[in-house]
């Protein structure tokens, strides 16, 4: 009886369950749309080229919570893209163009020493919450930055010979930015900078970097970007909203931006951001699709995509070339007999040249990357030089540089060992991070590298590990890692310069440690000092060209940036910069 | 009653402070830091970040760095986050919620079902509902909690009928609850079979089945009497179903203390971590208690000792 009991009541239960679904299935949580409010336009807007419809909601998928809606505190990429909606610069770089172009400001003009910036705000601007935008919100701006307490993200760079900014208030709609000496990143370094609310944060007593964090009511902060801080749900998603005092129309003299919302969605897993992206939850999928996933829905009905090209992400090999004691034990860092190879350039070029790029392009990116031949990707047109090709894929020429060198190999075809001058093996390490596309470009650099008679084996390690390595233990033979490099050259000072940090081969060098790293510094320095364009390409020209030759990082693939959306959205405008699929999200509509 | 409350509770201080050693010694032993990923970023000279490094008081060793956070946590502050730069405790808090609505619907689900399965396995001993019941529990038990998660998303894409990941409604709840219940399900069912069968064996279920007792009489009494092993173990299942929620949430995105754990832990946020660990270590400590309340409510015997 009870057994007859039970058996019916599991039945009843899964029927019951299958009741629920199905009748929950009916329920619709569909938003309206929202009312546009009617303010008075700024009296110098900025005219866009465009032409659509408003209303509608985006969403997007992060891989996580942002960690911060403040900009100047903004590090990780995913705060960069929620925060940098909501805020405005004087200056304006267009993913599009890579051209910096008139922003807050409406004109600017550089004295004829270069040393000084006279600025034109924009009249009648105002901030989300309706405050009026003077000369005044740029100073105190400049002044929290600089602020002596302050570690935010953005004071190095505005260091300009080891020296501040002095800005200037000449009226209300007009500043001066005087350079201790000319800086040929000016306007791309102004194009950086959020202009913050004085009004809201004038009281704010702590550094800068530390106000406006996820807790803050979205009341309490007010921004100049196209969209404003709404809603955010603790690990699930943080809406924005447009702003209604935005300072852009569209060619119909029309307020920008044409969504009502942008809704970021935190979600971590691939495979579940695609199902959703299938399932019509999601409109666009950029910065994490992955190259099989964008294959998978190329030419799949219903969905738009795009490959646009080689992003500043540079996957890049090199030896260590470091060659001093470890203070802590007084013993080289490096074993003497490995630093002898990697010193020795030929050894470093035929490294280059054994290794087939174009097969990690096929085989680990699905044929979605771009080979690369310098540390600036063919997609930054300012500054990438087209006419290096580097030491490009060539089994014989590595054997003929390495044989040059007094190299040499023992045993037949398919086991050989390469021996130094003084007859020892070659082996190496490539240390490397826990990330699969890491490890599979590793394994097969370590295919090109063992054709060549080198023993290599591979040490994957958690990335905060591998750039604690690098940084500062600096034991290991040799680094793979992807990095991502920014557009303009003196953000790259860090990495170029012999005393930088991020100097990857040999960081933090008291003094140059070879001639051509000093020539670097001297053109890095020069071109940083730069006002007339083409004068500062041929210096930086000049850098990329050492780079090729000397080999102390083998650039090796740049990511493609993928764009996947569905076909209601118009008017979108990917770019292989940085914010991608969000580039002037302003013009972007939706299809009613 | 309330003295034995006391004393599981002050049992538990030490084990909370050992656990938290250990994860300070883990996070030490570990080379690199939350500051790390800054160095890899051209445009932050290392200057700034020594300095962060130092205003966050990573530059000190791991006694001093412990000793400080015990003096702050007397003082009810149990650290900072150094990502979003607010109290720890704020962000565990936002996520406990999650975890404990996901934690016990999953619970529930486990137990409800566990009783289904082990009854009918035990009442049909050797017959087909027996067989299909313990091929179900034997399934559930080897289906790694990953692959029943991204299933569960297909099965939800492809019928349409259920949210694909997510948190807003009930309807969100269902799938991450599911999967997150069938290894425990199946562990308690195959349990709660065992004991059963061993049970209904005794002579004095068989001599109350002689004198005419009523069927579900008779299964009740067993039942009481099989239920204690099935208990202590749940309140062990429940840690396991916080384990298993760190996997569940992160592929539901479902914001709990699972998925907090895992990024504090990659991005080696300390005090988000170890907040996040001595959380589910107290949970676990809790449900083992209510576990032994139970035990103790269904048994008189435990209630003597």
């Amino acid at each position: 009886m009870i057994n007859k009991v039970l058996i019916l009541s599991s039945l009843l239960s899964l029927f019951a369950f299958g009741l629920i679904l199905l009748t929950s299935h009916c329920s619709t949580d569909r938003e309206q749309s929202l009312t546009r409010a009617l303010l008075p336009l700024p009296e110098e807007a900025k005219t866009i080229d465009a032409a659509g419809h408003f209303g509608g909601q985006l969403r997007y998928a992060l891989a996580g919570e942002p960690e911060t809606f403040n900009y100047v505190a903004a590090i990780e990429v995913r705060s960069r893209t929620v925060v940098g909606l909501t805020t405005a610069s004087l200056l304006e770089f267009n993913p599009g163009d890579q051209r910096v172009a008139d922003g807050l400001a409406k004109s600017w003009e550089f004295s004829p020493d270069g040393k000084e910036l006279r600025i034109q705000l924009r009249q009648g601007i105002r901030f989300s919450d309706g405050e009026p935008l003077t000369a005044d919100d740029v100073l105190f701006t400049f002044e929290r930055l600089y602020d002596e307490e302050s570690s935010n993200v953005l004071k190095d760079a505005l260091m300009v010979g080891g020296e501040p900014l002095q800005v200037e208030k000449v009226s209300d709609f007009e500043i001066v930015i005087r350079f201790s000496k000319p800086h040929g990143g000016a306007e791309y370094l102004l194009s950086n900078i959020p202009i913050l609310p004085k009004h809201l944060l004038k009281d704010h007593i702590k550094p800068i970097e530390q106000a406006w964090t996820l807790d803050t009511p979205p009341e309490d902060m007010a921004g100049l970007g196209p969209f404003v801080i709404a809603e955010h749900f603790p690990g699930r998603r943080t809406v924005l909203r447009y702003n209604p005092h935005y300072w852009k129309v569209d060619s119909e003299g029309r307020r920008l931006p044409y969504l009502d919302e942008i809704v970021f969605e935190f979600i971590e897993d691939r495979d579940t951001q695609l199902l959703r992206f299938k399932a019509k939850e999601l409109d666009i999928l950029d910065q994490l699709l992955r190259p099989d996933d964008f294959q998978m829905l190329v030419g799949s009905v219903g969905v738009s995509t795009e490959d646009v090209g080689p992003s500043a992400n540079l996957m890049g090999f090199w030896c260590n070339l470091n060659q001093g004691l470890n203070p802590e034990t007084n013993k080289p860092f490096l074993d003497p007999v490995k630093s002898e190879w990697f010193q020795n350039r030929g050894f470093r070029q035929a490294l280059s040249c054994s290794i087939n790029r174009a097969d990690i392009v096929r085989n680990v990116y699905t044929g979605y990357a771009s080979l690369a031949t310098t540390l600036i990707p063919a997609s930054n047109r300012n500054w990438h030089a087209a006419n290096i090709d580097g030491f490009q894929f060539d089994p014989a020429k590595a054997r003929q540089l390495l044989s040059s060198t007094g190299f040499s190999w023992k045993g037949g075809h398919g086991s050989e060992t390469l021996l130094d001058p003084a007859g020892r093996a070659v082996e190496l390490e490539i240390l490397t991070r826990t990330d699969d596309v890491a490890g599979r470009t590793a394994a097969m650099i370590q295919q090109d590298l063992e054709a060549l008679g080198i023993a290599v084996s591979i040490r994957q390690e958690e990335m905060r590990a591998v750039i604690g390595q690098i940084m500062r233990a600096r034991d290991y033979d040799t680094a793979l890692m992807n990095m991502d490099f920014p557009i303009e050259p003196s953000d790259i000072m860090n990495v170029l310069s012999s005393g930088g940090a991020m100097h990857v081969w040999n960081p933090l060098q008291v003094r140059p440690a070879s001639d051509w790293e000093a020539r670097i510094d001297e053109l890095m320095l020069l071109q940083g000092t730069l006002l007339d364009r083409d004068r500062r390409y041929d210096a930086f020209h000049e850098v990329q060209e050492i780079l090729a030759l000397e080999v102390p990082f083998i650039p090796i693939v740049n990511r493609n940036i993928l764009v996947a959306w569905q076909p209601h959205i118009k008017n979108l405008r990917p770019a292989s910069v940085f914010p991608y699929g969000l580039s002037e999200i302003w013009a972007v509509y939706l299809v009613p | 009653m309330i003295r034995f409350a006391w004393r599981r509770a002050l049992e538990s201080i030490p084990v909370l402070i050992v656990l938290s050693f250990i994860v300070f010694g883990l996070f030490k032993l570990v080379p690199g830091d939350y500051l790390s990923e800054m160095e890899l970023n051209p445009t932050i000279s290392s200057e700034t970040v020594e300095k962060l490094r130092h205003d966050y008081g990573l530059d000190r060793s791991l006694p001093v760095q412990y000793w400080l956070w015990l003096k702050q946590i007397v003082k009810g502050d149990f650290g900072y986050s150094f990502a979003q730069r607010r109290p720890a405790s704020d962000l565990v808090m936002e996520r406990v919620g999650g975890t404990l609505v996901l934690t016990a619907s999953a619970f529930s689900l486990a137990l409800f079902l566990a009783l289904i399965l082990g009854l009918i396995s035990a009442l049909n001993v050797g017959r087909w509902p027996d067989g299909l019941s313990l091929w179900l529990s034997l399934a559930g038990l080897s289906l790694p909690t990953v692959l029943a998660s991204i299933g569960c998303l297909y099965f939800a894409y492809w019928t349409g009928w259920l949210p694909v990941g997510g948190a807003d409604t009930w309807r969100h709840l269902i799938l991450p609850s599911i999967t997150l219940a069938i290894p425990s399900a199946a562990f308690l069912a195959r349990t709660l079979r065992l004991e059963l069968i061993d049970t209904l064996g005794q002579p004095y279920v068989r001599a109350a089945v002689a004198k005419g007792l009523p069927e579900w009489r008779v299964v009740w009494h067993a039942l009481r009497n099989a239920a204690n092993p099935v208990i202590s173990l749940a309140g062990v299942t429940l840690g396991g179903l916080l384990s298993g929620a760190v996997v569940v949430e992160k592929v539901f995105g479902w914001p709990g203390l699972g998925s907090l754990i895992v990024d504090s832990l990659l991005m080696r946020d300390l005090y988000v971590a170890l907040n996040c660990v001595l959380l589910a270590s107290f949970f676990v400590i809790v449900a083992n208690f209510f576990a032994d309340l139970l035990l103790a409510l269904n048994d008189p015997r435990v209630r003597c000792r």
